[in-house]
């Protein structure tokens, strides 16, 4: 998303460009219980029964939706969009007031505490359309999550709606 | 989602059959909790007025939350917390904080993956008795007692 969020989307040339490209990658740090107990507390769970359950010796894992969450990066307020949003969300290019508009998940294997996960987003496709209330642009992207054994956990495609 | 869902058990699964349904309401607290779990810092998510300057009634649940929700669906009703595969979902309308809403969701139909048993189930969120805010299809591996 582009610094002028206040006004209707826009869409360049330039982020039409990168279509098929990957568009951003990052590393999470290690997997920490204290971040797993905090999605089970915000998502309605106990968060004191983590890893009640497991046997000694054997990792605790997280909860199917957690890796989306371990890697979303902590940014300065200065990084900021005036709306709170990142100022990377989506792809470079494409700006304007955002809202989810879909999402696919697909989980392959589980995120254990310890774990340090790898996200690399590509740019799936752009669409423009005409809304009841004015022109949208969907901008759709693919992230594939590996753990540090390079294998793949999860993938996620994001559809973010630029009004 | 609990750490340790309840244990249901799933028995004989069928097109058609209709999930546990769960009922669950996002309030303001829930949603600073959630942005701080998920580092979420859209201001349309816990500052009413952004929310209203940009045309919504009130700060919106995020949709990832949503999506934990359907989760929690789908974990207790096959007692397995980790028995998702996918999860699509497409959302239709916005939801409020403490507007109670309501997670459904019905048996499609029974395969198989990797030589165990699955389903893949339609998901539908509501508000307001049938107001659709978010659609989907998830599919889940079955517990080898449900044949």
């Amino acid at each position: 998303m582009g610094a002028n969020s206040s006004t209707g989307p826009a869409v360049t040339d330039e982020a039409r460009a990168l279509i098929g490209s990957v568009t951003a990658t990052y590393r999470s740090d290690p997997v920490s219980m204290r971040q797993i107990r905090e999605y089970l507390a915000a998502t309605g769970g106990r968060p004191e029964l983590v890893g009640v359950d497991t046997p000694p010796g054997e990792p605790i894992c997280a909860p199917p939706l957690f890796f989306h969450a371990a890697c979303r990066p902590v940014v300065a307020q200065d990084e900021l969009l005036s709306d709170g949003q990142y100022s990377f969300l989506g792809v470079p290019g494409v700006s304007g007031r955002t809202m989810a508009g879909g999402s696919k998940y697909e989980v392959f294997g589980r995120v254990r505490v310890g774990d340090v996960l790898t996200v690399t987003e590509r740019l799936q496709r752009i669409t423009e359309k005409q809304g009841t209330k004015g022109p949208l642009v969907f901008v759709t992207t693919e992230s594939s999550y590996h753990n540090q054994a390079g294998e793949l956990v999860a993938r996620y495609e994001q559809t973010v709606i630029f009004r | 989602m609990s750490a340790v869902p309840e244990r249901t058990a799933v028995g004989e699964v069928a097109p058609g059959d209709a999930l546990p349904v769960l009922h669950r309401t996002a309030t303001r607290l829930t949603l600073f909790l959630f942005g701080v779990a998920y580092w979420t810092s859209h201001r349309i998510h816990y500052d009413v007025e952004a929310a209203r300057a940009e045309g919504f009634d009130d700060v919106l649940v995020t949709a990832n939350l949503l999506s934990a929700y359907n989760v929690e669906l789908l974990t207790r009703w096959t007692g397995d917390p980790y028995c998702l595969l996918t999860l699509e979902e497409r959302n239709v309308a916005p939801a409020f904080a403490d507007e109670p809403l309501t997670v459904t969701g019905r048996v499609l139909e029974v395969g198989a993956h990797n030589g165990a048993r699955t389903a893949r189930c339609s998901l539908l969120i509501t508000k307001n008795h049938d107001m659709a805010v978010l659609s989907g299809t998830a599919t889940v591996l079955l517990p080898h007692t449900a044949s």
